[in-house]
């Protein structure tokens, strides 16, 4: 070989492996195949622009996957994808509830992706760890879970001015609560000489569950699992009667807001704003969401605002309401051949990396964002730079069009960036989720026949009833046992025993019902 | 001669206006209200009470709507489809109507019946969608048109009212030479300004407000109407508004609302008033016979 030819094959592997070293191992790049293209049916309202075509070009250049998105109403999102199973037009990928993904799996519109579930896709396995048993439907898997993977979404916020002013401590037992609720709201605690304040309010009665953990219970149709491997029916149990009548007991004494019940988002960021209570249970983001959209900084401008881990009970128990682990799935569609289930796995795997969640949720890196090598956002230029990105080009929107699957700790990383009242909040408010305790629902996920049947009519009976009984209109002591023989009457035993044995089967477990 | 009022007048007339200034004003409030909204900061109205004038011009919540780079080409189509829309629907609509008006028709009453039973039964979403798809009209512009062009209600009520119309004017034309056209367009379309106007009015409102066709057979967003977008754009500020995720969202969902309704009101509101000394009299009369 002559000398001319060895150098030039030197220089032509070197760029080679040069090429090789550029490009980011956890793209899980393509080998050079032509991109697939996906369809994506989604129930989403995110505006699509420059930007957001700059994301999709990415993904397309550095996995081979080009994302066609098709955006549905939310509202009527199952009977679009109704029509499309129907006129054959099925999107490749779907977006859908749980329980719709079940439905389908039955007939079996979605593709079994098991067989391509394998160690070239390690950061989409290391995301759906343990959950692959609920998605298997007659041996097959359909999809994958996009997971939550917080034990809870609700938080509790206090005005600590107003503790200052009263001369009080941060409530951490029941008792401290009731005391601080009592204070804020007969001891004039905005002292403008008014009797004008409430102990409590929230945005409807799934937000009292901070209290009721106190006793071991929660404010929905929750399953606990104990400790001796029964489970208890929270509906029926004595920890939740215990919590209606301690309910019963402050409501009737004037500290929780009566229009509580009634109250909706917006009408509780209204009270809030006004000062008319000094605990609030909310949505861990809706503190901070006060003071970015809802003025609170200039309605209130004295106000500390501070989180609160939920209350200590009488026995030693605490707990908000738990959140359920998942509530949709990526679905592949039974008409993908193996190249668009290769090409649906490639993305919900780099969707499931670092760098990829990054991509989907920000735009493209460099221009939009910034991260380090511990994983930590630097800037955002949303944020930072007026919405304007690095290179002065584009002025971004909403940029989460792609993003299929949820990181929450992640995304929290970008709340820290914020230099105002309300980053802290969005901030400590995302981690305080993370050290709340929670009673699992353990049956979440069981969406059996019977529970599709009975769950309306029981959900409707069970918060009725729930009310009546704070607010006294049924009498704890006098109408418990009717209510009990009701709740099971109407389908609840039914229903649990349903869902038993399906959690027995699913666990190998022997559990019974505490009750 | 001038009148002259009894105190029982006066007082009636009194009472009667107090009465009516106040009906007024409920009425006109919340629109009212509507407007102030979409130009006011978050805190003026959560402070509560009787607002009656915005806290200044504050401008964000128009900005964010426009701010969606879908707008131009939605209100593009939006008017497309209303001028288009209006005009093929009043086309089919006019000779519908006409054709069941004449009273010598073969078959009248079978071909009303005909129409009529689409009003009682229709035909199912699915089946719809699986006609469309048939014909190649997904993701078409014209899906949006076609398909809902002809109103059978609005065609009875032209029907109704081209049949007030009397019939001699009819025997008239045709001895004096005039064809079946001819009568139409130079004798019976004139003398039904008032009808057309109505008819009109409602076809082209339902174009500017229908989105929901859109959300079923447009899969391309550039084809989107107006009120798609907008219904995305409020959407998204709830969603966000709830859970905090676009941060470049500092408005809130209130106002954007609000300023919304005003984008999307205001423009068919402007043709009222142009039309509506003829609307109440062509629903009237259109609702005499049946």
């Amino acid at each position: 070989m002559s000398k001319m030819w060895k150098r030039a094959l030197t220089i032509f592997m070197a760029m080679i492996m040069l090429c090789g070293f550029a490009l980011p191992a956890e793209l899980g790049l393509a080998d050079g195949d032509e991109p697939v293209e996906l369809t994506i049916f989604m129930a989403s309202t995110r505006p699509m622009n420059e930007c957001t075509d700059l994301t999709r070009q990415y993904v397309k250049d550095n996995i081979a996957v080009d994302m066609n998105m098709i955006q549905g109403d939310s509202t009527t999102f199952d009977q679009q994808l109704a029509l499309y199973v129907s006129g054959g037009d099925m999107p490749d990928v779907v977006l859908c509830s749980y329980a719709t993904y079940l439905g389908y799996a039955a007939e079996g519109a979605w593709a079994d992706i098991s067989p391509y579930l394998t160690d070239d896709l390690p950061d989409l396995m290391t995301y759906v760890g343990d959950y692959w048993p609920y998605l298997t439907v007659d041996g097959a898997i359909g999809g994958v879970p996009r997971l939550l993977n917080v034990p809870s979404s609700h938080v509790v916020s206090i005005r600590k001015d107003w503790l200052d002013n009263l001369d009080l401590e941060e409530p951490k037992t029941l008792e401290e609560y009731t005391e601080v609720m009592r204070a804020f709201t007969f001891n004039d605690p905005d002292k403008d000489g008014k009797n004008d304040t409430y102990g409590l309010s929230a945005a409807g009665y799934s937000y009292l569950s901070f209290l009721m953990g106190a006793f071991g219970a929660s404010s929905e149709r929750d399953y606990f699992l104990n400790d001796d491997g029964t489970i208890t029916t929270n509906a029926i149990s004595e920890e939740y009667r215990d919590a209606l009548r301690y309910l019963n007991s402050i409501y009737t004494e004037g500290l929780i807001d009566p229009e509580l019940f009634t109250c909706t988002y917006e009408q509780a960021q209204a009270k809030w704003g006004r000062g008319e209570m000094g605990i609030w249970s909310n949505w861990w983001s809706h503190a901070g969401n006060a003071y970015y959209r809802f003025d609170f900084g200039n309605l209130q401008p004295d106000a500390v605002v501070t989180h609160l881990l939920p209350p200590v009970g009488p026995e030693g128990k605490s707990g908000n309401l738990y959140a359920t682990p998942f509530d949709a799935v990526v679905s592949v569609s039974y008409l993908c051949d193996q190249a668009k289930i290769e090409a649906a796995l490639r993305l919900l795997n780099f969707n499931a990396s670092p760098l990829g969640f990054r991509v989907l949720m920000y735009g493209i890196p460099g221009e939009f964002f910034e991260w380090d090598e511990a994983n930590n956002m630097t800037t955002w230029t949303t944020e930072l730079n007026g919405g304007v990105s690095k290179s002065g080009k584009y002025t971004t929107t909403d940029m989460e069009v792609y993003k299929l699957l949820y990181q929450e700790r992640w995304q929290g990383q970008s709340d820290a960036l914020y230099s105002g009242p309300e980053g802290k909040l969005w901030y400590g408010g995302g981690e305080l989720r993370y050290q709340e305790p929670v009673r699992e629902d353990v049956f979440c996920m069981f969406l059996t026949d019977e529970y599709i049947k009975y769950h309306a009519e029981l959900d409707s009976y069970f918060k009725t009833s729930m009310i009546a009984f704070i607010m006294g209109e049924k009498d704890i002591e006098n109408d418990w046992d009717a209510y009990v023989a009701e709740y099971m009457n109407m389908g609840g035993d039914i229903e649990r025993q349903s869902q038993l044995k399906v959690y027995n089967d699913t666990f190998n477990t022997q559990c019974v019902f505490a009750e | 001669m001038r009148r002259m009022y009894t105190h029982a007048d006066k007082v009636f007339h009194s009472c009667n206006l107090t009465f009516m200034s106040l009906v007024l004003i409920l009425t006109l409030y919340p629109f009212w209200y509507v407007m102030i909204g979409s130009v006011s900061t978050m805190g003026h109205l959560i402070r509560g009470g009787f607002i009656l004038l915005p806290d200044g011009l504050h401008f964000e919540a128009y900005q964010q709507v426009f701010r969606n780079a879908l707008i131009p080409t939605a209100y593009r189509n939006t008017l497309f489809i209303t001028i288009v829309g209006t005009a093929f629907s009043m086309f089919l609509t006019i000779l519908g109507a006409y054709v069941l008006s004449l009273k010598k028709l073969p078959g009248r009453t079978f071909l009303t019946f005909f129409f009529v039973l689409t009003m009682l039964f229709s035909g199912g979403l699915i089946p719809l969608y699986l006609v469309v798809r048939s014909i190649g009209l997904l993701d078409n512009i014209w899906a949006l048109i076609i398909p809902g062009a002809m109103s059978t209600y609005n065609m009875i009520l032209l029907r109704n009212f081209f049949e007030s119309i009397p019939e001699a004017l009819f025997e008239a034309a045709s001895i004096d030479g005039e064809s079946i056209w001819g009568y139409l367009f130079r004798i019976l379309l004139p003398l039904s300004g008032a009808g057309l106007a109505t008819i009109t009015l409602f076809y082209s409102v339902s174009y500017w407000n229908a989105y929901f066709e859109s959300l079923i057979y447009i899969r391309n967003r550039d084809l989107w109407p107006m009120q798609t977008v907008l219904r995305q754009v409020l959407q998204t500020a709830q969603m966000n508004t709830m859970l905090y995720d676009d941060a470049r969202q500092t408005v809130a969902a209130e106002t954007l609302k609000d300023a919304m309704i005003v984008i999307t009101v205001v423009p068919i509101l402007m043709v009222y008033p142009f039309i509506q000394k003829y609307f109440v009299k062509g629903i009237m009369i259109g609702s005499l016979k049946g």
